[in-house]
């Protein structure tokens, strides 16, 4: 059974003009999908549609078989627990009157989640490569790539089966991103992810089916290595012939 | 001779050092890449060039651009070589381009400015269309009264080198001028740059942290990290055979987002 399914989804800030228009998705536990697109394409409002921060004008999105309904509390609280995000700058995504240990349980406090908190935010932060003696340090202690390893650690915290990320390794240097990059693969072993990018080099790195989309509309979508080799869109060609490559 | 000359430049606040010991030189129609993360010092390095740095940093060394020394030198001075000999294009250009005035007149601007003599509102005009021309910027008549918020993010950059453009600077400082863009806007701006760097034989001084971007356009590149440089040579021996640990480093990660594309279809 598919993880969530979004069928024929639209949305608009007004009735003339979509920003998304029509996207079916289908994802199944275990999936790692890269959304890509550029600016304007419609992939950050797609997030926010799985993320049930904005509804559908028209179409359905469903979770397990549910329909995702923002309005119901006791659903959203699993759906939370089900689904979490990591954002593009983990410069504004902590909070920095928060330390460490409030900032990656925050999850647990909000969704009631029981049990030893503190050792729940350790393995969390463990498993993203951070000592656990950083608990009581504050996010301005760390540099760019641990910031967005605690964003990870806080992500993952709750358990999660589907990890959502818009933009995470956009905002790190090249030596950072290649090792946030290597964690969020080894975190899709057991988990799904949904990773927005504008980054076509990160997304082929990382995940194993591409959606492309062009103002609002996904133009191609399917296994990661023959969209790379056989790109059958304009768009997509387009796309891959304008990113620049390594000289050889 | 050399265009600029930068020897021994140290940068620092009173506090701290932020640039140290960095030579480097550009040849007139050269084209040299700068290239590190994050502080490294590759944007003050380009400030230092036209002595543009931030009250309360001060630069020590020498950099000589064109027949002049740049640090101690008056603004006064420093204001016929920025624009002549040297003219910058910056990372953003929402926030290069005044959103109060309209395209033609920011264009317009530096033509007045280091024009010999009192020029016609005609012959201004005729100009700024030349260089709208120049840019490939579509329907100039049109974009020419536009506010910069009014076109794309390429047409802005396209806007913002047509401005670089306007006194004929020998050396053409590209700041990350391609790093706020869509990737397919990308291609188009460094192929634009490609083409004006050759036809008006300019050098080119292009800083980035993106080293296939590097690779396009530039000959020669230098690496700096924390304020110091690392490595520096042509780009096939240094991305094809990095002889410093942090270089190593920045071309292995490079290649392996590379690799993950495969070949060109």
């Amino acid at each position: 059974m598919s993880l969530l399914t979004v069928e024929k989804a639209s949305f608009g800030y007004s009735k003339t003009r979509l920003v998304l228009d029509g996207a079916s998705l289908d994802i199944s536990p275990g999936d790692s999908i890269g959304l890509v697109g550029e600016s304007g394409s419609g992939k950050t409002t797609l997030l926010r549609l799985l993320l049930g921060l904005i509804r559908p004008s028209s179409g359905n999105i469903t979770f397990k078989g549910a329909q995702l309904d923002p309005a119901n509390a006791a659903f959203m609280r699993e759906y939370r627990r089900q689904v979490q995000v990591v954002f593009q700058d983990p410069y504004s995504s902590l909070d920095p009157r928060q330390k460490v240990f409030a900032i990656v349980a925050e999850p647990l406090r909000s969704l009631r989640i029981a049990g030893d908190h503190r050792q729940m935010v350790t393995d969390a932060l463990v498993s993203v490569g951070l000592d656990a003696n950083v608990l009581d340090r504050f996010p301005h202690e760390f540099s760019g790539g641990q910031r967005q390893r605690i964003a990870i650690a806080r992500a993952i915290v709750s358990g999660p089966s589907l990890l959502l990320a818009d933009e995470a390794v956009s905002a790190l240097d090249l030596s950072t991103r290649i090792r946030i990059v290597e964690l969020l693969k080894s975190l899709s072993q057991t988990m799904t992810l949904v990773f927005v990018s504008h980054d076509l080099g990160v997304v082929a790195a990382l995940c194993e089916r591409i959606v492309i989309l062009e103002k609002g509309r996904i133009v191609e979508a399917g296994p990661t290595a023959s969209i790379l080799a056989n790109p059958q869109h304009p768009y997509t060609q387009r796309l891959l012939a304008s990113v620049p490559r390594m000289p050889a | 001779m050399s265009l600029l000359t930068i020897e021994n430049l140290s940068i620092a606040t009173s506090q701290t050092t932020l640039v140290s010991g960095v030579n480097l030189t550009i040849a007139p129609g050269e084209r040299v890449g700068l290239i590190g993360e994050s502080g490294s010092g590759k944007s003050l390095t380009a400030m230092a060039a036209t002595g543009l740095l931030a009250p309360g940093i001060t630069a020590k060394g020498s950099v000589i651009l064109g027949d002049t020394q740049v640090i101690g030198a008056s603004e006064r001075k420093l204001n016929t070589l920025r624009g002549r000999v040297a003219a910058f294009v910056f990372q953003e250009p929402l926030t290069a381009l005044d959103p109060l005035m309209r395209v033609d007149r920011q264009i317009a601007e530096p033509i007045q400015r280091h024009a010999p003599h009192r020029l016609s509102r005609d012959a201004v005009h005729a100009a700024v269309l030349k260089l709208m021309h120049d840019v490939a910027l579509p329907d100039p008549e049109r974009i020419a009264r536009a506010y910069p918020h009014e076109i794309s993010g390429g047409q802005r950059q396209r806007i913002a080198i047509a401005m670089a453009l306007a006194c004929e600077p020998q050396l053409l400082i590209a700041d990350e001028p391609t790093t706020a863009l869509d990737v397919t806007t990308q291609a188009e701006i460094l192929a634009l740059l490609d083409r004006l760097v050759r036809e008006r034989n300019m050098a080119l001084l292009f800083i980035s942290h993106d080293l296939p971007v590097v690779a396009t356009i530039v000959d020669r590149v230098v690496v700096l990290r924390h304020g110091e440089i690392v490595e520096a040579g042509p780009i096939a021996s240094v991305f094809g055979a990095p002889q410093h640990d942090y270089t190593k480093s920045l071309v292995s990660a490079a290649h392996a987002f590379d690799a993950a594309l495969g070949g060109t279809p």
